[in-house]
Parts: structure tokens; sequence; C-alpha cells
């Protein structure tokens, strides 16, 4: 199963088909993600070896830089108050638990809320912005499916936010495989600063780096 | 800022992998022997040619190409008793030459009459490069000869570096069978794509040496803004911050701090392969601060930026994204 199917087929899981190591792992990358524990090189060994894990990392991230990125904002002006009025409308946290779940379950649940339902919001949030980056892109030939595996954007659960309830034009689109949402004026500097220094400048005929750093310092000038 | 780019980096490697060559046993037998022994042929073969690069007279043009971008430049390359002299001129859009003399090199920047001055790091203060072995380099990427090739009207001959994980590029190099000097180079990515490549389209090699080729085109700069660039000092070592989980066979080779134009007291802390590098540069979050967090790519150069508590970390380098943001996710301050 390739990741975004995986990520809507977990999604769609309940609690008690979830297996622990599932949510463990993908728990430990998403608090890692959001810096709220040091990483452990052990662990961090084992994660590494499941393309999914790193498809998951890679994708987690590329959702956060969307969202933090000052070229993409505002996505409307009351962005925010719909999706906490489409949180609240949200399903899976008003279920009930099922009656023979075990009290560990039911721990899992609001650990489930928090993991999932917010990055499925941040996976809706990613379409829009995806439709306002990549129209420009849409005609060129490197426009390319989202994750490395070519796979395409998830579409966000319908129980969760949906196209309406963003008020957002929610077409098909695809990403370039690289977003950049640092400009190249906010490389330049340390670009420069890498170069003078890195090894790496042994690389090619001395010229690369030279012209490389050239070619971006004149666009800016 | 501008273009300001040490170019001689490549002695210190030269010097380092052919006295590994020179402890070998005679040629003839160990280049047959082994793959291994192959590979340390191809690596004792990139050597030479990066001591083409720095050791001939030569004259050109050359083609710079990312994606949709191209940029033509013309060089020239003398060696004299002093050293080296080198010119480069941009010959697309706005106007730039580099002149550089050894260690010190000059920016002319006719739009905004600004001339920089900088003068390059010491190579001796690179003990990384100096360390690095060949079976290092063949331990993450193989290395291969290609068939022969033809580039600007010279007989070539090419070798491909692959890498072995996803986590660095892959090069792809064409080199004159005469001289040794590179004239064509590609950098790809893991589903063997072109990202950034750069190509001679003329050039004449072995030229007496002409210093009328090496003169500025700007001499009248009275009225031009001189503009000294500091070089970082070389500090103590960081060993408060650790990258937990720095990229397979990506070493600590560099450390030190330095002011990038408003921002002081960066540190700067460089990982290599032996081939790419990494720089992870840590700053003091302070309200003068203009950086956020986010992630750029341009050909083979990557970046990300994240808050860490009270500091900013940018990790940039010619290696993949994942490559830079694992850096960046794993660099932890210890207490």
């Amino acid at each position: 199963m390739n990741f975004a199917a995986r990520l809507d087929h977990d999604l769609s899981l309940s609690d008690a088909e979830k297996t622990a190591d599932d949510l463990s792992s993908r728990e430990y990358l998403s608090l890692l993600g959001d810096g709220e524990i040091n990483p452990c090189p052990e662990q961090w060994a084992k994660l590494q070896k499941d393309p999914e894990n790193r498809d998951c990392w890679t994708l987690h991230h590329l959702i956060g830089d969307m969202l933090r990125s000052t070229d993409l904002q505002p996505v409307s002006a009351n962005f925010s108050l719909r999706v906490m009025s489409a949180l609240e409308s949200e399903p899976v946290v008003l279920a009930p638990h099922q009656a023979t779940a075990n009290k560990r379950r039911s721990s899992l649940n609001w650990a489930t809320v928090k993991h999932w339902a917010l990055p499925s919001m941040a996976v809706a949030a990613a379409v829009v912005t995806v439709v306002w980056v990549a129209i420009p892109q849409i005609t060129g030939p490197a426009s390319t499916a989202i994750t490395a595996n070519n796979t395409p954007l998830p579409s966000p659960p319908a129980s969760t936010v949906n196209a309406q309830t963003l008020n957002a034009p929610l077409i098909a689109v695809t990403l370039p495989p690289t977003v950049n949402t640092l400009s190249s004026a906010s490389m330049d500097r340390y670009l420069i600063a890498h170069q003078q220094v890195s090894p790496s400048t042994s690389r090619h005929a001395a010229v690369l780096p030279l012209v490389r750093v050239t070619r971006i310092s004149a666009e800016d000038r | 800022m501008s273009a300001v780019v040490p170019l001689g980096f490549a002695r210190s490697w030269v010097a380092c992998l052919l006295s590994i060559a020179s402890f070998l046993p005679g040629s003839a037998g160990w280049a047959a022997d082994t793959s291994e022994a192959q590979n340390l042929a191809d690596i004792v073969w990139l050597a030479q040619i990066q001591q083409a690069a720095t050791r001939l007279n030569y004259v050109g043009t050359f083609v710079y190409q990312q994606g949709s971008q191209v940029q033509s430049s013309r060089i020239s390359h003398f060696v004299d008793a002093s050293g080296e002299h080198e010119k480069l001129e941009i010959l697309d859009g706005k106007p730039q030459e580099i002149i550089r003399k050894n260690d010190e090199v000059y920016s002319y920047i006719p739009a905004s009459k600004t001339l920089l001055i900088e003068k390059r790091f010491e190579r001796d203060h690179f003990p990384g490069l100096l360390n690095a072995s060949a079976s290092e380099v063949a331990n993450h990427y193989s290395i291969s000869r290609g068939q022969s090739d033809r580039i600007a009207g010279i007989e070539c001959e090419t070798i491909s570096l692959n890498p072995k994980d996803n986590l660095r590029y892959g090069y792809r190099l064409w080199a004159d069978k005469q001289s040794g000097l590179l004239l064509k180079a590609q950098t790809l990515n893991d589903k063997n794509e072109v990202i950034e490549q750069i190509a001679f389209s003329t050039i004449k090699i072995n030229l007496p040496f002409d210093r009328a080729q090496l003169k500025p085109s700007y001499m009248a700069t009275a009225e031009w803004k001189i503009e000294r660039s500091q070089p970082g000092r070389y500090g103590k070592p960081l060993t408060q911050w650790q990258i937990m989980n720095p990229p397979a066979g990506f070493k600590r080779v560099n450390e030190l701090r330095r002011t990038l134009g408003k921002h002081e007291n960066v540190s700067q802390i460089v990982f290599s392969d032996g081939l790419a590098a990494i720089s992870v540069f840590i700053e003091m979050a302070n309200a003068a601060s203009t950086l956020r967090e986010g992630s750029s790519s341009q050909g083979a150069v990557s970046m990300t930026t994240r808050r860490l508590g009270d500091h900013w970390i940018t990790v940039i380098g010619e290696a993949p994204p994942i490559a830079i943001k694992q850096v960046a996710y794993s660099l932890q301050l210890k207490k």
C-alpha cells in the first residue's frame, strides 16, 4: 500500500484495528517533528529502515513548511475560523468509545484525535495551498506528485474537512518535487558562507560553486 | 553580498589522495587486482582532474544550467611563479567580474559600483580534508568509468560517482584525456535526473601566460565602494551542539564563528562525506532576526531553517533535502 493510501486507510481505522506498533512509530515521528521530544539515535535508526516512515516524515515536513510559508498566507482571511468550526463538527471527536474498548484503547483515542485529525487538517490545508502555488506550474514538465513514490496528494476525508467547509477550489493538481518556502535571497548569504569553507568546493572544476553563487546574487542585485 | 568563493581547496584533496596512492605498491599490480584497487585508481584519476584545474593555463566559455536557467561565463586561468591567476566574467544578465590571485578574490559589480575583496580560508584549516581517505569516498559512492565522449571538440574520459544511499547526489564527470582538465560535470538526483550541469562550449588549453587576459575590465574604480569581507574566526569547538543522527558518512570537518551580514556571532559547523558538504549555522534568536522556518532547494543545494528554543538553525548543503532535514532535526544542545 502506498503512503497516501495508507494514510487514508489509517484515518478510517478504528482504534481497535490499529496496532500498537503502528501508532507508536507514527506518534514518535509526530512528536519528533513537533520538537516535543529529543531524538534518540537507536529509535531513529529503527524508524529510518521503514520507507513508509521516511515518506511520512517528509510529508509532515512538507505540510509544515507549506503552512508556515508566508508566500502562501493568508489562504483566506477567516481560514483559521473555518478550520476551527470544521474541527468542532468533526464526528470522530464526538464518537463514543466502543463499549468493549479496554482502558489502553480508550486512552489512545485522544492520541488518535491529536495525531490524526490534526494532520489531516493540515493535509486539507495543504491541498488548498497546493492549488495556490501550483497553478503557474501546472503546465510545466516538472509537475509530479507530492510524495517521493509519485502518489497523488490524498484528498481530505469527507468526515474531517471537505471542499465546501473550506470554500476553496479543490482541483486535482500536483506539486513539483521541491517546494521552496524560502526565497533565493534568504539562501544567498548562507550559501556563500557555506561554500567559503566547504570541502566540496574541490569536487568540480573550481568554477561551479562560484557560478552557482554569482547566478543567485546577480538575481538579487 | 556577492560571489566570493574559494577556488583552490582542490589542492589539499589532491595532495591527500596522491599521498594515499604513493603508499600503494606498483600501479600495474594493484590496479588490476581488485575492484577496490580499481576504485582507488579512479579516485586518483579524480584527483588528477582537480590538479589539472589549478595547474594548467586555459581560456574558455562554459555554460551552467540549473532547471530551466542557463548562464554563460568566460574563464581565463593562468599560472606563473607567483601562483594562480583567474578571471571569471559573467556573460549573461547583469555584468559581473571576479579576479582571483591565489587566496585573494576581487568581485567587480558595476551595477552597484561595488568592489568586494575577500581573502579565502587557508587550506590548512581543513583537517577533515587531509584526513579524508579514498576508501571513505568509496564507502558511500560506487565509482565507474564510462565510454569516451567528446566535449567542446576534445576527447574525454567519463567517470560516474553513484551514491549508495539517498542521502547524497550522484555525479558524472567528463575530463580531457590529454590534460585531465574537467570539461563537463553533472549532478544527478535519486531518479538519475540531471539537476545541475556545467560544460565548456569552447576551450583552449596549454596557452602561454598572458597577463592581458587577466586584467579587470573596470579600471576607473576610484568612486567605487570597496567592501572587505571578514573571514570567520576559528573558535573553540562547539561541542555543546551535537548532531545525534548525522547522515551516514558525514563527519565534522570544520567549525568557526563568523558574522553574516547583520547577524553576528553565528556558529558554523561543516560536515562532509569527502565529496558533498553540509553546513549548520547556529545563531541566537533576537528581535533583529529576519529568519523564518521553511525549506528551499536550488539545483543541487538544499536548505532548511528552523527555530530550536532560543536559537535559529539553518542547514544548507549540496545534498538532497532529506539529508539536510535529517541534520536540522537531529541537532541538539547538550546541557
